[in-house]
Parts: structure tokens; C-alpha cells; sequence
């Protein structure tokens, strides 16, 4: 390409979907989580509250999402299971990012046997499919929102290491490293404070995804009878119980989906628009 | 049909970008008669490439044509549809790239890529034997050998010559050369001059060799347009550019030229080329120029003519007739 | 010869990773709580039983001579019997297996059918209204729980249109398609989103690309410069994400199996989770790595034949 539309492209106009991923992403995250704390104020109060006069009585006023098999109204229980995945979403990422970044960042700065053991740890993980080995996991441990901690924490982590390995690689042989050792910087802090924080970077723009992941697997697990014990309101769950009566009452499954689906969307969006930041600002 | 190949008038092109309205062209005007030469010689930035690129059309948006003539056998390639354009692509125009590598598919062969730029009427056996004289024409040893070959297994030079042979396939009337021998060699770049003149009077063919090294091509131009900051500021033909160069630019780059007389002195010029965003009127090369006064700061500078054939964009160009060239 | 050398090598670095993968899920049935003999049979189970079935399955030997048994199973072909079915495991592998290849192969034929398509659509018409609405659609199955769109599918197409059967496997060849294709496009879901959406990534950066400048600036006509230049080079970064995104596939069968009740692999692991029938579980979670790795290492095996530069590489 020609020098001037080289500089040209590199410099191209900044789409105003850009600002917008992130505005709407957001507010729409903001609504959830304002949601999903009010839920006490917003709802009935308890989603628990069982009303056989009321049972799977289609969406109205009084009951914005119908009600499920046993009176129960399935919008209170959305709000509730709001509560629930987003906080496991929220929560079990921590860690696997921690983790992850900092094993692909020793792995990567160190290479040799350090590398070669955190790369085929991270293998053997990869090998098996994620869903399978999360429900294998998760079946052996047993019921309980710890042991979703505990599955995904040792599971999740392997992406983020594979991420930030491979920045770290392609900064090694960036010349401000070279420049940083020759003043007799220790390794340790080069990693620390040149090489990780310009290296998490795709790390962070994985986040987004990973919430939601995480936020499905736990809806995945909830369907199945793993994970979260009942009577607890986690969508996949309630999607599941639902699922006996598609015909009379389809509400009861559709509408946790829909909630889910609200949450996803918000968190792409959000995840696209600090994308789109992080790589205008690396320019 | 009479009058020149390609009458190039007053073209401007502009590139939207973040930080401003970048003027990549600002004023190109040249012309090319059936066989002759011209060469577009400029530093990197200057819009050479641009300009080419806006002849055959493949300007990628956000940049576009937005003033100026480009006509074509007489007819203005400005504002044709996209069809249009790819009816007068490889048979009446054809653009060689700068750089082979890129410019070639690297998961197609030779072969492929030669072939799909002729004609597809006829035989598979004939085309076949095209493709031969093709690559014999252009001068690659052992040609059925290397009809399976991929781009990236060939040499530097011998890319080059595949880049020529697809250029040549459906024997265009004008070839534009972009740095053909940028990429190359110092041995290799006269070869490859050497072989664009041969297939140049062979095929009767119009050349505009696009470069920023005015020395390696003296021998083989007609004439010489010189481009600085977007725009076309001296015209001539070669001799007359030479002895007597009437655009400061011109002087400087003529007096940069190393030269096999020891004795003499490389003088650079002074500076660097202005960005091209934001410009305001008045001559760009004003700042780095020993002869320029207030006047020159203002307003668009004419491109005028000052001699047989010859045209400059300098009000000065009068003052220069004293400066020796050479 | 590259290509043998290639090939080997890939196979040279597949085989430790699938040794190390027998270690690994060998050692995750330790997560149970307790014994496993004890945990499979339950609280009622006498100590004599508990005691014989440690034995029968080498409980009560080191932890590495445990391992040496169970490999020696795997290998001869004992996979342990099923407590639900009172069969060995391995006379019901094959039959669930087919089902679960023909699921996840008829979901990767969907996907592509289906994204290749959109993705072309949406980079040739880059930024107007064909694209947003293809960027839109396809945001949406990301964002959702595949096995909820399935049962959406269900609730329209099988409950209310009647079109396909709602659930269960079918009779015969055209009969598995019909019953197949709900699940198939319920697994294609994210799938499609991610190919079209990283094909329509890949067609933008390669339409700029000088190589297709030239394609275009030697005369070539629009059709030929996409099917010949511009797919071509983009198809290629897909080969490799087929192989990783069909890991996820194969995984997500387990719950697309439960949804639409078909008798393979996934529900037969869910089956066992909760009647826990453990050993089952764990062969079932090895059989799902081996034939994950496998897949890699054909896709990755494919790969040369398409890029030639890889081949001289």
C-alpha cells in the first residue's frame, strides 16, 4: 500500500459504534445488577412463595411473567436468579484470571522447562471439552455454588494463560525489554511492572466473554441438576423445571432464557467496547 | 485516434481520516502519448502511488477522487462504475505493484495467477503455451518448470518478472510500474529496467515508471513529471529536465543524485516534506526553499508553462533559467 | 517430504498429550467425597459389598499400580460394565458414539452452510444495512443458552408446526436426518456466530489486502476475485477454529442429548452423573477428550493441504 494510505488506515475514523458498545453495554449491566439488588423492593419479596390458586397463570399485570407450576411468580424468581448468575458469573473469573495471566506470563518471560510444563498442563486441560470436564468435575464434588468456584477455577484459568503467554512472547523481543535488562532490572520485576501490564491486555478483552461463559455454564449446569441445589431460583434450573410443561405453560422455561439472553447481550457488548478502546489506545 | 493515451487534469484525491482530511492529491496533471515513457518521480509520500492507484480506480474508501480528469483514449475514467472500470483494467490499463510479495497470492501457483489474467477464449492448451511465452518473454529460465511454482518460492527478481508477465498477459496500452525495482537488488534492479524497456518496444506500450530514485531511470524515459507533496510541480522531457531544471525541488533533487564524478559533492535538501493534512495555500516547498520570498506563502501556485513541453509550479521559475543543471 | 514430517510431528506431539490426558481424568474421580465403591452403591450397601467392589476395581492397591490397571483396561477393551444397563461398556460405546458423531458432523455441515453465506453478505456490504443486520443476528446465539434455544426450536417447530419429531432418534437414515436436524441447528448455534463473525473479519482484512489489488487491477471480474483470491485466503484461519470450536461442540452435545432425549454419548453421561454410575462417567469424560484430540489433530492434519505454505514450512 502506498505511504500515505498506510498512514491513512492506521489512522482511520473512529465509528461511532465504537463509544456505543460500551454506553449501552453498560447501562444495560447497570439495569441488571440495579435489578437484581432491588429484586426485594422490585418483586413480591420471596421467590419461594408457592400459591396454588395461582398456578401456571399466563404473563399480566399482576404477574409480569406468569406464574410457574406452583403459584410461584416466575418474575420474582428471575430477579432472584439474577442475583445468583451474576454473581457466580462475576466471582469465578477472578481467579482464572489471576492465575492465568500470571502462569502464561512466567511461562512465556521464562520459557525453558517453566514454559514447557504450564503449556502442557494447559493442553491436557484443552483437550478435554470444557462442558464435559466441568459437569465431570462438578458431579464428583457434588452439589453447591463452592464447587462451581472450585470447577471453573480450575478449568478457566487455561485460556487466559494461553493469552497472555503469547503477548508476552511478542513483547519479549520488543527493544524496551532489551533496553529495561541492560539497566539490571531483575526479571522479576521486569514481568511485574513492563511486561503484564501491556500483556493482559487481550486477557482483559477476554473477560467479557468469560462472564458470560461462565454465566451459561452455570445455566448449563442448573439444567441439568448440577450445581445449584433447589429450591434456589438459578435460570438454567428454572428453565429445566420448566421444561415439563412447554405446552401449558411455556413462560415458566422461555422467560429465565430470555433473562439470560438479556444478560449476554450486555456483556458482548460491553466486552466490544473495551475491545474496540484497547486496540485504538495500542495504536 | 489522435491526442495523448492518458490526459491526467488537475487531480485531486482525499483521504478521510481522525485526525483531519488528508489531501493525498492536490492538483496531478500529466500527459502519456501511445509508446512513450514517463516518469512519476517524487519521495515516499508524495502521492505517486495514490495517483496510479486513482488512474486504475482501486483507491480503497474512505479515500476518494474528488476533483480532476483522468481521460482515458479520450474517454474520463472519473466517476465510471465499477464495471466499466474492470473492462478497461488488464487490457487497456494494468498497475504493477511495488512490492511482488504482497502483490502475489501466495496460496495460488504461478500458473494460476498468470492464466486468470488472459483472455479466457481458446484452449486450455493454448493458454498453457501463453503462459510459457509469457515467462520466457520476461526471462525466466526453464519456464515449464516453475508453472507449479508458489510465489513465495521464488526469488526476489524472478518474482518481479511474474508480477510483469500477468501485467503483460492481455497487452494493455499503458503499464503503470510502481518502484519495480524498489524491492530488488542493486544487480537486479538494471536487469529488470533492461526487460520493462525491451517488453515496452516490444509491445508498443505506454510506461509511466513510478520512482524516487531519478538517477536509475534516466536512460530509459521520455519525459519526467515531478511530484512533491501531492502534487506535479516540473514537466519535461528528460534532457531538457536535466540541463535545465526550473522547480527548486527539481534542483535539489538533481543536485542529491551520487554521481561517478568523485569530486563532486552530494548536497540533500534541507527538511522534511510537509504533512499533508491541514495544508494551507501557498507553494509546500516554500519552507525548504534557498529562493523563496512572502509571495510564495500565498495562494495556489499556477502550474504553468516555461517552455517547450516543459511546465513548472514555481514563481520563481524565471530566476531559475540561471541555475545550471546537471 | 514436508508433509510426512509435518504430519508426524503433529502426531508425535498428540500422543503425550492424550497419555497425559488418561492420567488426569484417571485421577479426577479422587474428587468424590469418600470411597467410590462406597459412593456408587450408596448408603444402604452392606461393608462386604463395598469391600468386594473396591477390590474388584483395584481400590485397595497404591495409587500408581491403580493407574496400571486402569490402563491395561482401557487398552484390552474393559471399559467396566454399566450398573444401570448391567452391560459392559463397551457394547454400548459404538452405537451411542455414532449418534453423537452423526449430531455434531451434521451440525458442523449446518453452520458452515449457513455462515459462510451470511459472512460474505455482510463483508461485501461492509457497514450498511445488510451487515448491521447480520452482526445482529448473530450476536443473539451467543449470548443465550444453547440448550434454551433448543427447547425455543421445540416449543416452535416440533409442539407447534409439527415439522420435526420432538424428540428421540427415528428408524433409519431419513428418519435420523429429520430427527437430527433440531438438535443439529440448536449445536450449530454458536458455532455459526463465530464463524460467520470471524469470516466476515477475515474477508474485510483480505478484500484490502495488495494481492487482491492486483487480482482487481489486472482485469479480473468481481466473482473471480472473490471465489479465487479473496475466500480462498480467508477460509484459511477457519480451518484451525473448526478444530478448536468443535471441542466445544462435542461438549455441547451432552446437554443438546438431554434436551431432545438422543440416545448418544451426552446423555448417556448425564444418565450415569445422576444415577451415579461413576466409572461410567469417567470413561465417557475419556472418550469425549480422545475423540476432542482427534479432531484436532485432523483438522490440523488438513491444514497443509490447503496452505501451501505451510507445507514448505
Amino acid at each position: 500500500m502506498s505511504t500515505l494510505a498506510q498512514r491513512a488506515v492506521a489512522s482511520l475514523p473512529v465509528k461511532p459504534r465504537l463509544a456505543s458498545g460500551l454506553v449501552i453495554g453498560g447501562s444495560m449491566l447497570l439495569a441488571l445488577a440495579a435489578a437484581a439488588l432491588l429484586a426485594p423492593a422490585l418483586s413480591s419479596g420471596d421467590p419461594n412463595a408457592q400459591n396454588f390458586e395461582a398456578i401456571l397463570q399466563a404473563p399480566s399485570l399482576a404477574h409480569p411473567f406468569g406464574t410457574d407450576n406452583f403459584g410461584r411468580d416466575v418474575f420474582t424468581r428471575v430477579l432472584y436468579g439474577a442475583q445468583i448468575d451474576l454473581r457466580i458469573g462475576v466471582l469465578a473469573i477472578i481467579f482464572p484470571f489471576l492465575f492465568g495471566s500470571l502462569a502464561g506470563a512466567v511461562a512465556g518471560y521464562y520459557g525453558g522447562w517453566v514454559d514447557a510444563v504450564v503449556m502442557r498442563t494447559v493442553d491436557v486441560i484443552t483437550a478435554v471439552p470444557f462442558l464435559v470436564l466441568i459437569i465431570a468435575i462438578v458431579s464428583f464434588l457434588g452439589s453447591g455454588e463452592m464447587n462451581i468456584f472450585l470447577a471453573i477455577g480450575a478449568v478457566g484459568w487455561v485460556t487466559y494463560s494461553r493469552l497472555v503467554r503469547g503477548e508476552v512472547l511478542r513483547e519479549k523481543n520488543l527493544e524496551y525489554v532489551a533496553a529495561v535488562r541492560s539497566l539490571g532490572f531483575p526479571r522479576r520485576r521486569i514481568i511485574l511492572r513492563h511486561l503484564l501490564p501491556n500483556a493482559v491486555a487481550p486477557a482483559i478483552i477476554f473477560l467479557a466473554s468469560d462472564v458470560i461463559l461462565v454465566i451459561l455454564t452455570t445455566a448449563t449446569l442448573g439444567f441439568l441438576g448440577l450445581g445449584i441445589r433447589p429450591p434456589a431460583p438459578e435460570w438454567g434450573m428454572m428453565i429445566s423445571e420448566g421444561r415439563e410443561f412447554l405446552s401449558s405453560g411455556w413462560w415458566v422455561a422461555a422467560m429465565p432464557g430470555f433473562a439470560c439472553m438479556y444478560a449476554g447481550l450486555a456483556f458482548i457488548l460491553l466486552g466490544d467496547g473495551i475491545a474496540d478502546i484497547l486496540r485504538v489506545r495500542g495504536q | 485516434m489522435s491526442g495523448p493515451l492518458l490526459a491526467v487534469e488537475d487531480l485531486r484525491v482525499e483521504i478521510p481520516t481522525r485526525h483531519g482530511i488528508v489531501q493525498a492529491v492536490r492538483g496531478v496533471s500529466f500527459t502519456v502519448q501511445r509508446g512513450e515513457t514517463l516518469a512519476l518521480v517524487g519521495e515516499s509520500g508524495s502521492g505517486k502511488t495514490i495517483t496510479c492507484r486513482a488512474i486504475v480506480g482501486l483507491i480503497h474508501s474512505p479515500g476518494h477522487i474528488t476533483d480532476g480528469r483522468v481521460l482515458f483514449q479520450g474517454r474520463d475514467l472519473v466517476g465510471l462504475s465499477e464495471r466499466e472500470m474492470e473492462g478497461i483494467r488488464g487490457r487497456g490499463i494494468v498497475m504493477a505493484f511495488q512490492d511482488p510479495m504482497t502483490a502475489l497470492n501466495p496460496v495460488l501457483t504461478v500458473e494460476a495467477q498468470i492464466t486468470e489474467a488472459l483472455s479466457q477464449e481458446g484452449s486450455a492448451a493454448a493458454r498453457r503455451g501463453r503462459v510459457l511465452e509469457l515467462l520466457r518473454q520476461v526471462g525466466i529460465p526453464d519456464p515449464v518448470h516453475r508453472l507449479g511454482a508458489y510465489p513465495q518460492q521464488l526469488s526476489g527478481g524472478q518474482r518481479q518478472r511474474v508480477m510483469l508477465a500477468i501485467a503483460l498477459a492481455r497487452q494493455p496500452a499503458l503499464l503503470l510500474a510502481d518502484e519495480p525495482t524498489t524491492a530488488l537488488d542493486v544487480t537486479i534492479q538494471a536487469q529488470i529496467l533492461r526487460l520493462i524497456a525491451a517488453l515496452q518496444r516490444e509491445y508498443g506500450m505506454a510506461l509511466i515508471l513510478v520512482t524516487h530514485d531519478l538517477g536509475i531511470v534516466y536512460h530509459m524515459v521520455d519525459r519526467v513529471a515531478v511530484m512533491y507533496a501531492g502534487q506535479v510541480v516540473e514537466l519535461a522531457a528528460r534532457e531538457e529536465l536535466f540541463a535545465r531544471p526550473r522547480h527548486p525541488y527539481t534542483i535539489g533533487l538533481i543536485r542529491s543524485i551520487p554521481s561517478a564524478d568523485r569530486g563532486r559533492p552530494l548536497i540533500p535538501i534541507p527538511g522534511t516534506p510537509p504533512e499533508l493534512i491541514g495544508m494551507g495555500s501557498g507553494c509546500p516547498f516554500a519552507p525548504r526553499c534557498e529562493w523563496a520570498s512572502a509571495e510564495c506563502g500565498r495562494g495556489e501556485i499556477p502550474f504553468a508553462p516555461v517552455g517547450e513541453g516543459h511546465w513548472s509550479r514555481c514563481l520563481k521559475a524565471d530566476q531559475l533559467e540561471a541555475v545550471a543543471g546537471g | 517430504m514436508h508433509l510426512l514430517t509435518y504430519a508426524l510431528r503433529r502426531l508425535g506431539q498428540a500422543l503425550p498429550v492424550a497419555l497425559l490426558v488418561t492420567v488426569l481424568i484417571f485421577l479426577l474421580i479422587k474428587l468424590l467425597p469418600g470411597n467410590p465403591a462406597a459412593a456408587i452403591l450408596g448408603d444402604r450397601a452392606s461393608d462386604e459389598a463395598v469391600r468386594a467392589l473396591n477390590h474388584q476395581w483395584g481400590l485397595d492397591l497404591p495409587l500408581w499400580q491403580q493407574y496400571g490397571v486402569y490402563m491395561r483396561n482401557l487398552v484390552t477393551g474393559d471399559l467396566g460394565q454399566s450398573l444401570r444397563y448391567r452391560t459392559p461398556v463397551a457394547a454400548l460405546l459404538p452405537h451411542r458414539m455414532v449418534v453423537t458423531l452423526f449430531l455434531v458432523v451434521y451440525s458442523l455441515l449446518l453452520s458452515v452452510v449457513i455462515a459462510v453465506p451470511l459472512a460474505i453478505i455482510a463483508a461485501t456490504n461492509r457497514d450498511r444495512w445488510p451487515d448491521q443486520a447480520v452482526r445482529a443476528l448473530i450476536t443473539l446465539p451467543l449470548a443465550s443458552p444453547t440448550f434454551w434455544v433448543g427447547i425455543l426450536l421445540l416449543i416452535v417447530f416440533a409442539l407447534k408446526f409439527r415439522w420435526f419429531p420432538a424428540a428421540g432418534y427415528g428408524e433409519g437414515f431419513s428418519e435420523h436426518l429429520r430427527a437430527l436436524f433440531l438438535p443439529a441447528l440448536t449445536l450449530a448455534n454458536p458455532f455459526t456466530a463465530v464463524l460467520a463473525r470471524n469470516l466476515r473479519s477475515s474477508l474485510i482484512d483480505t478484500q484490502r489486502t495488495t494481492f487482491v489489488d492486483f487480482a482487481r487491477a489486472k482485469g479480473l471480474v468481481p466473482r473471480d476475485v472473490l471465489f479465487r483470491h479473496v475466500l480462498r485466503a480467508a477460509l484459511l484461519p477457519i480451518v484451525t477454529l473448526i478444530g478448536v470450536r468443535l471441542s466445544y461442540a462435542i461438549g455441547g452435545s451432552v446437554v443438546i442429548e438431554t434436551v431432545f432425549a438422543l440416545p448418544g454419548l451426552g446423555s448417556w453421561m448425564v444418565e450415569s452423573i445422576l444415577s451415579r454410575d461413576y466409572m461410567v462417567v469417567q470413561t465417557l469424560t475419556l472418550a469425549f477428550a480422545l475423540a476432542a484430540i482427534l479432531v484436532n489433530l485432523t483438522t490440523d492434519l488438513i491444514y497443509p493441504f490447503l496452505d501451501p505454505r505451510v507445507r514448505m514450512g
